[in-house]
């Protein structure tokens, strides 16, 4: 008791003294560009600022940690079960050419990447002739980092089918829309699908039911882990691929180095 | 507003020059509102999609992984409490600090990715940080544009008070 009123004397006695300072100060000086300490005091602040703030801090440090707790709950959850399609490996890469070829060529790209639209240009005629004599096995990662419509494109992707993953691959790339724009919903992506000439007879419901979803953000996490952060991204036998090897003519040359070496 | 914190408002238009105080004041409400804006439209982006965020960090290849998803997923709301204080104008000087602070942290970041060689985006507002082919300026950009909001923020840590906010007249 004695000690909380000789507290409020002492405060009432300091803004006293709050007083008299604040109105010398006002006459003496402009009452900025001095230190916190002495401004906090003309306010009459007796407390230090963290003490005045602390409250403030312990409330956010309480929201990370909630919203920490939040996105862990959320992730466990929305994943759901992960589906993985028979004819995808484990990491997702999907495997076109002979089991004897001496060199496999692994691209990481994302449906919806630009520059692995450009690439499929450039290259895709020769990964097919590499691919038909037997000289190398090709293999893609569908990555979906690019937002929701990768997901809903890779997702279409698997549901094509092993006999037609090659074609919608093609096809996706050929009309590649600006990213996000609304061309790849569940719907565009069906008939996408009969236009690139997806047979396998699951493949609107599979795509409307986006069965392979948490398999492909399991598969562009995998890929992130694995250290690749950039599409397209070209492996070599699993070796990063030169500057020079994402080019028609440096590909071949790159290939035949890797299958003599 | 209580009748000390009037004559104390008095008391500063005195010794300084109305026009001038009332300029500063506007001129921290924007720094507040424009800064604020700018960290609420981060924050939402990251936890709208926590997946990519995780991506995003992992990509700077900073942290170990046993870290990665705590601060892709905590960051984000830190964020979004500076946001908070920001637009409504509570403990706006405290704000600025974290702001600032949180702002070298990125441009320190994106510096070591840069001077590593590593081609990603900076996930700034959301997305992967997965570049789909990303040059060089896209960093100096991103670092320019850091730098301008630091100057924003230490404005602020500077002259926190301002006009429309919830602890008007205070700091």
């Amino acid at each position: 008791m004695s000690t909380s009123k000789t507290r409020t004397k002492g405060h009432a006695a300091h803004r006293g003294a709050n007083a008299a300072r604040r109105s010398s100060a006002a006459k003496s000086k402009a009452p900025h560009g001095k230190g916190p300490n002495r401004a906090a005091r003309r306010r009459g602040e007796t407390q230090p600022w963290w003490r005045r703030s602390g409250i403030v801090l312990g409330l956010i440090v309480v929201a990370i940690a909630v919203g920490v707790g939040v996105q862990a709950l959320r992730s466990s959850k929305g994943s759901g079960t992960i589906h993985r399609p028979a004819f995808a490996a484990a990491n997702g890469a999907v495997t076109e050419g002979d089991t004897n070829a001496k060199v496999t060529v692994t691209e990481y790209g994302d449906f919806q990447c630009p520059n692995c639209a450009r690439l499929q240009q450039t290259i895709g005629p020769t990964v097919q002739k590499l691919v038909n004599d037997g000289t190398i096995r090709f293999s893609y990662v569908p990555m979906a980092f690019l937002g929701s419509e990768s997901e809903l494109a890779s997702n279409a992707a698997y549901c094509s089918g092993q006999s037609s993953f090659w074609k919608l691959h093609d096809y996706l790339f050929a009309n590649q829309a600006p990213e996000n724009s609304g061309a790849l919903t569940t719907s565009t992506l069906t008939s996408f699908g009969s236009a690139a000439g997806v047979t396998d007879p699951s493949y609107a419901s599979c795509v409307k039911d986006q069965t392979y979803l948490a398999f492909v953000k399991h598969v562009t996490d995998l890929a992130s882990q694995a250290g690749v952060n950039q599409t397209p991204t070209l492996l070599i036998d699993g070796k990063p691929a030169p500057a020079s090897a994402y080019t028609a003519a440096g590909l071949t040359a790159a290939v035949r180095a890797a299958s003599s070496g | 507003m209580s009748s000390t914190e009037a004559s104390r408002e008095s008391a500063h238009q005195r010794a300084r020059p109305a026009a001038r105080r009332g300029a500063q004041l506007w001129a921290s409400t924007c720094a507040r509102l424009v800064l604020g804006a700018v960290w609420l439209w981060a924050a939402l982006a990251k936890i709208l999609d926590p997946e990519q965020s995780v991506i995003a960090v992992r990509a700077y290849r900073l942290l170990p992984e046993a870290l990665v998803k705590p601060v892709a997923w905590g960051l984000p709301f830190l964020e979004l409490a500076i946001a908070v204080l920001l637009l409504l104008g509570i403990r706006t000087r405290l704000a600025a600090w974290l702001s600032l602070g949180l702002l070298a942290v990125f441009v320190g970041s994106v510096a070591s990715a840069w001077a590593r060689g590593l081609s990603i985006s900076c996930g700034c507002f959301g997305g992967g940080g997965v570049a789909a082919g990303i040059d060089w300026t896209s960093y100096a950009t991103e670092i320019a544009r850091d730098v301008g909001l630091m100057a924003l923020s230490a404005w602020l840590a500077w002259r926190p008070r301002s006009r429309l906010a919830v602890e008007e007249g205070r700091r």
